[in-house]
């Protein structure tokens, strides 16, 4: 009746956390040892940083996590792993990150044992939609453009597509 | 970034546009203006951009509305959870610093012990601890004769090992010392090396207790921050794309694509609008103490937009702790929907107003983020019953002018037998002793105790300093002394005394002494619900000396006073004793509030135990009432006044 309030963390979403960080090292891991080796390290922090076996979760541990597990994604496509593939690792990879700090961020306004549940159901099927989204785009362009042109128009495109994201962000 | 950043970031945007959409409606231009070498340079820009964004992420730090508990209601401290508190006591200066005065002020305290339980003079008690002889503790005798004492490990060491420092353990064997001589032992084990000396033995610093509430001049206050919560998502992009470029890799590319994606959605913040109305119910508004009340609020997205991440702290009142359920939420709400945060709460004595919701809204991706707080007034009344003492309360003798409880040690009419005497001419006929008329045939008068009515004016320590437990959680000192107020009066009024109230220290407390049942009615809607009764300390200190003239004045000739106090300070004690000398006649009825966990507990009991024996040996009855036991217990055993 009188403890203080329980600021770890919330479950669902860290669930969401070490699971899409898991979906992500197995399947860059798949293609590569080095992206494997990589990638499991990944899930230890994410999972570390929110808080697994701990009470509090530590945000730039997860997003350190992410890093790592990024890393191997790109070791992963190096390596020449399938572009569907690594489409999903680097979803599973933005999704855990973004799961893990919302965890954390909710953990700490609301705590744990408040209902939150449709908060964090909406916020990260959002992350996952946005996600699936782009990938599904992205890989439709792809398909279609790089039927006999170069790669440097794409490349040009998405450049300037990241730099009018930048310019107009804030 | 800079605005010049932005223009020429901007200016390579549209370039590259051009460029890309040259390159594929224009098969040879991708020959033209980018060469093989471009290609790989345009890889190493990109990753420069990321180690770049790595770093923004690195100085971003996340940031996020700080919610306050209002589960918890503030805690109270035991008295002396600072060392310095009693040691300031017994020095007289008020607080004083750990260490400098501590040696000082221990010496004072064994001094005065020394004096009312050994029947010491002053120089005799100096004389004694200048000599070691006063206690058979080595350590503390050595502490208070020459000071610390030397040992071989040096503090250091000590320190290192995690061991209690020296001039640690020999405060605390001093303060058991000193306790010994006023008769005081303590059970509890040698502290752990966790808690040392005071500072934190409750698990709760003096920080954590002071709540951080919601203020009811909160409401409307309206807070935008940008969460960075996705600050650093470009490096997806970045990393992609540099990478895919140089290692020739299509599929890094489209990771590249990917971050865009993110990137883009992070921004692409609709105007956050945040229209919410709240309304707030309450199962019963009048509630007797330690009733459960539920409390409902209702919110409604009043706007045209979804709102898709609503975090919601009810403002449960400060002195209230929720009973079940929780007080937060977090949710969505369509347009037009509502949703409810239920819980309930433990009904306190006191009047208790509801402050205002916090309300953290973010848009889906959660980068912006506004505080509003959302007023809903709702206002929770608990008024206890007034109770009489099943104990006869110790009142001094004295003399008044209505029939009533005070017993005097005049005979006259009454219950109670007190004399016989020799018939004189008018004495009633029901007085007259007939047993014995019929036995020897002479005429006696019997005489009964004269039982007379009191003006008695009942104060309450409401002081800031009274506010003291033994355990953090839960009922304090005042609590105790308001609820001891409302039975002392109820006893008092049923025994047909004119009875007054006041709070110690707060003009506001006043009421003047009467009888009757609007004034019972009176006292006890004060006693529940006046600001200077209040469930939480004040925040002034308030001037106790010209509070205690203004009483003095108020006060008829002969009224006695009935003082309830924690007596963790000396201001209450010397108040009874002025009031005694002035002629108005003092009782205090004392609940003991004092813990013994650290030294600092112990020598606050020390200090406490000796205002009590002082006051009984100024003829002021103390009645001590133990925290374990219930008010009638403690009277049940107060015998006249020698209680130790």
């Amino acid at each position: 009746m009188t403890t203080p309030v329980d600021r770890s963390p919330v479950r669902f979403a860290s669930g969401v956390a070490v699971a899409a960080a898991l979906v992500a090292a197995l399947a860059s891991g798949l293609y590569s040892l080095p992206a494997f080796a990589a990638g499991l390290p990944g899930v230890a922090l994410v999972g570390a940083g929110v808080g697994v076996g701990r009470r509090r979760g530590t945000r730039w541990v997860v997003t350190v996590g992410a890093a790592v597990l990024l890393a191997g994604v790109v070791v992963a496509g190096v390596f020449g792993a399938p572009e569907m593939v690594l489409l999903l690792a680097t979803v599973a990879t933005v999704l855990a990150w973004d799961a893990g700090g919302t965890a954390i961020d909710i953990g700490r306004q609301l705590g744990r044992e408040a209902e939150s549940i449709r908060v964090q159901l909406v916020h990260l099927g959002s992350t996952a939609i946005v996600g699936g989204l782009t990938a599904a785009i992205g890989f439709g362009i792809y398909r279609t453009v790089t039927a006999g042109q170069p790669l440097t128009a794409l490349v040009l495109l998405l450049v300037a597509a990241l730099l009018l994201t930048e310019t107009l962000s804030g | 970034m800079s605005p010049r950043v932005r223009t020429w970031l901007f200016v390579g945007g549209l370039l590259a546009t051009v460029l890309g959409l040259g390159a594929i409606f224009v098969p040879g231009l991708s020959n033209l203006g980018l060469g093989e070498a471009a290609v790989p340079l345009l890889g190493m820009l990109t990753l420069l951009l990321a180690a770049r964004a790595v770093q923004q992420r690195r100085e971003a730090e996340p940031r996020l509305a700080t919610t306050p508990d209002p589960e918890v209601p503030s805690g109270t401290l035991p008295p002396g959870e600072d060392i310095d508190e009693p040691l300031g006591d017994f020095l007289g200066t008020g607080r004083t610093y750990y260490g400098r005065y501590t040696r000082r002020g221990l010496r004072r305290a064994a001094t005065a012990v020394l004096a009312r339980y050994e029947g010491l003079t002053e120089a005799e008690a100096d004389e004694r601890l200048d000599e070691g002889a006063w206690t058979d503790d080595p350590v503390a005798a050595t502490f208070l004769r020459e000071g610390t004492p030397r040992t071989l490990l040096p503090g250091r060491v000590r320190s290192l090992l995690g061991l209690e420092s020296v001039y640690d353990r020999s405060v605390r064997r001093t303060v058991d010392a000193i306790a010994a001589v006023a008769g005081l032992s303590f059970d509890a084990p040698e502290p752990s090396l966790l808690d040392r000396l005071g500072r934190r033995s409750t698990g709760a610093s003096r920080d954590e207790l002071t709540r951080d509430s919601l203020r009811p001049d909160d409401a409307g206050n309206e807070v935008r921050r940008e969460t960075d919560h996705w600050t650093g998502v470009s490096v997806v992009a970045l990393l992609g794309i540099g990478a895919g470029v140089l290692a020739q890799r299509p599929g890094l590319v489209l990771v590249g694509a990917v971050g865009i994606g993110y990137a883009a959605y992070a921004t692409a913040t609709a105007d956050l609008d945040v229209s919410l109305s709240a309304e707030r119910d309450l199962s019963a508004s009048a509630p007797a103490p330690d009733e459960e009340v539920r409390v409902t609020l209702t919110l409604t997205n009043e706007g045209e937009h979804t709102l898709y991440d609503l975090r919601v702290v009810d403002g449960v009142p400060p002195a209230l702790s929720v009973a079940e359920g929780s007080p937060r939420l977090g949710t969505t709400l369509r347009p037009g929907e509502s949703r409810t945060v239920s819980y309930a709460v433990t009904a306190r004595r006191g009047r208790h107003e509801f402050v205002p919701a916090l309300v953290v809204a973010r848009d889906a991706a959660g980068s912006v983020e506004r505080e509003v707080h959302l007023g809903a007034a709702a206002t929770l009344t608990c008024v206890p019953a007034l109770r009489p003492l099943a104990e006869p309360l110790p009142l001094r003798a004295g003399a008044a002018r209505f029939a009533g409880q005070v017993q005097t040690s005049a005979g006259g009419a009454g219950v109670e037998f007190f004399a016989t005497r020799e018939y004189r001419h008018g004495d009633p006929l029901n007085r007259i002793d007939w047993n014995r008329h019929a036995r020897t045939g002479e005429l006696a008068t019997l005489d009964f105790r004269e039982e007379r009515a009191a003006t008695v004016v009942v104060v309450v320590d409401t002081r800031p300093r009274a506010f003291v437990a033994p355990d953090a959680p839960g009922e304090h000192a005042v609590d105790r002394a308001v609820d001891a107020a409302g039975r002392t009066v109820a006893t008092l009024l049923d025994g047909g005394n004119r009875v007054g109230l006041a709070a110690m220290g707060a003009d506001g407390g006043w009421l003047a002494p009467a009888t009757g049942t609007d004034h019972r009615t009176r006292i006890r809607e004060r006693l529940a619900t006046h600001p200077a009764f209040d469930t939480t300390p004040r925040e002034d200190g308030g001037h106790l000396l010209h509070w205690k003239r203004a009483f003095q004045r108020r006060l008829e000739p002969g009224t006695q006073v009935v003082l309830v106090s924690p007596l963790c300070d000396d201001a209450p004690a010397r108040f009874a004793r002025q009031l005694d000398a002035a002629g108005y006649p003092a009782t205090v009825l004392s609940p003991d509030p004092t813990a013994d966990r650290t030294p600092g507990h112990r020598l606050a009991r020390v200090a406490r135990r000796l205002r009590a024996a002082d006051l009984r040996g100024a003829g002021v009855p103390v009645v001590d009432w133990p925290w374990d036991r219930s008010l009638d217990a403690a009277l049940a055993s107060y015998e006249g006044g020698e209680r130790r």
